[in-house]
């Protein structure tokens, strides 16, 4: 196995082994922070059963196993379905993924994707707040919240892309999902530092949706209104 | 017979197929037993030289201002996309307001995910049809304008360019 491969391998583990302490780290604070809030949200009969069933296979000692959202495991699911999301986008949608992140590269594409995520999360509240007046459009909220959550990911995964090819710049070549891999566990790492993480949490949630609206999610042709004047 | 000089000037034109037949028939004559005519027809027929003999187009007297009217409209894109923060931000404070601050905007929310849910679960048949929220002229008519806005700040995103990257 080539030294640089080691590196990689070793900076993947260094960046799980990260998280997994961050994560545990963040769920110990939230637990303590939302203790009477998720009391009162999540119901004793939900919040119970699983507590229980876990305790009974062993997982006791870290004592926050559960269903509580901020919980390890809801952070240790997040890493990891992050981690699945940017590897699947990054295997099916290359070209898609290659147009993001080039625009996320170029001068401004920060700020400009940053901006669009925060226009686009107004646009969301707004719509939904409008079509809650109307009972047979109502059903339209779930379907945008869902559009929503799937520019998200797309856009994520591209950020994440990107962090890897920042990575690959210092540490040398690599295959593209390893970098994306890495990068992801990257990205994750970060939003995970306890308080200044929540920040940069919610504007890389910003970004990756601008990103993935203003590119139409990756695609080679942007948007042109020039064909509507004929 | 022709002689080298009157052939060379025609040698365009045969190339061009611009000769009458009899012309074409003297000169082709003249090639079979002309080595230094003959190269310079090769020569007249080959593909740069028939390029170099194109005359070039006249640029229209618009291009310039055109590209530069572009290139401008893209810089005040840019400026249109800080510009349009303000009527949101605004919009956004009144909505916030008109709803009694922070609180009521929370409320707003889980109200909206509550019915959300309901709405669900009366698709599935598990609980009766939710009661759609009461109609505040006011409140609409913000969320629509902010509705606009916000597509068309979306719109003048999509369409800024970026600089190319260092």
């Amino acid at each position: 196995m080539p030294a640089r491969s080691w590196i990689w391998l070793l900076l993947i583990l260094g960046l799980v082994a990260v998280g997994l302490l961050l994560a545990w780290v963040d769920s110990l604070i939230l637990e303590r922070w939302l203790r009477d809030y998720l009391h009162l949200q999540v119901p004793r009969k939900v919040s119970e059963m699983p507590r229980l069933r876990l305790r009974r296979l062993g997982f006791g000692p870290l004592g926050k196993l559960g269903y509580q959202p901020f919980s390890f495991t809801w952070f240790l699911s997040l890493g990891f379905v992050l981690s699945l999301v940017s590897l699947a986008v990054t295997a099916v949608f290359p070209v898609r993924v290659r147009v993001a992140v080039e625009r996320l590269e170029s001068g401004g594409g920060p700020v400009i994707a940053a901006v669009a995520g925060l226009v686009t999360m107004l646009l969301v509240a707004a719509l939904a707040f409008t079509l809650r007046h109307n009972l047979v459009l109502f059903g339209l909220v779930p379907l945008l919240s869902l559009v929503a959550a799937v520019l998200a990911a797309f856009g994520l995964a591209c950020v994440g892309f990107a962090a890897g090819r920042r990575l690959r710049r210092l540490l040398g070549p690599a295959n593209a999902f390893v970098c994306a891999l890495a990068g992801t566990l990257l990205v994750y790492d970060l939003i995970l530092v306890p308080v200044a993480g929540w920040a940069l949490a919610a504007l890389v949630l910003l970004a990756a949706l601008g990103l993935a609206v203003v590119t139409r999610m990756g695609s080679e042709v942007a948007w042109n209104f020039e064909e509507l004047d004929w | 017979m022709m002689r080298c000089a009157e052939v060379r000037r025609r040698l365009e034109e045969l190339a061009d197929g611009d000769l009458d037949r009899a012309t074409q028939a003297a000169v082709r004559a003249h090639l079979r037993s002309c080595q230094a005519c003959s190269a310079a027809y090769e020569d007249a027929v080959s593909l740069p030289a028939r390029l170099r003999a194109l005359a070039s187009p006249a640029l229209p007297p618009s291009l310039i201002p055109t590209v530069m009217s572009r290139l401008a409209s893209g810089r005040r894109l840019g400026r249109l996309g800080w510009v349009l923060l303000a009527p949101e931000a605004l919009l956004v404070g009144f909505i916030i307001w008109y709803v009694s601050g922070p609180a009521g905007l929370a409320d707003l929310a889980a109200s909206t995910a509550g019915d959300v849910s309901r709405y669900l679960a009366w698709t599935s048949g598990l609980s009766d049809a939710p009661v759609t929220a009461a109609t505040d002229g006011l409140l609409t008519l913000a969320l629509a304008v902010l509705t606009l806005v916000s597509a068309a700040h979306l719109a003048v995103l999509a369409r800024s360019v970026p600089r190319r990257p260092a």
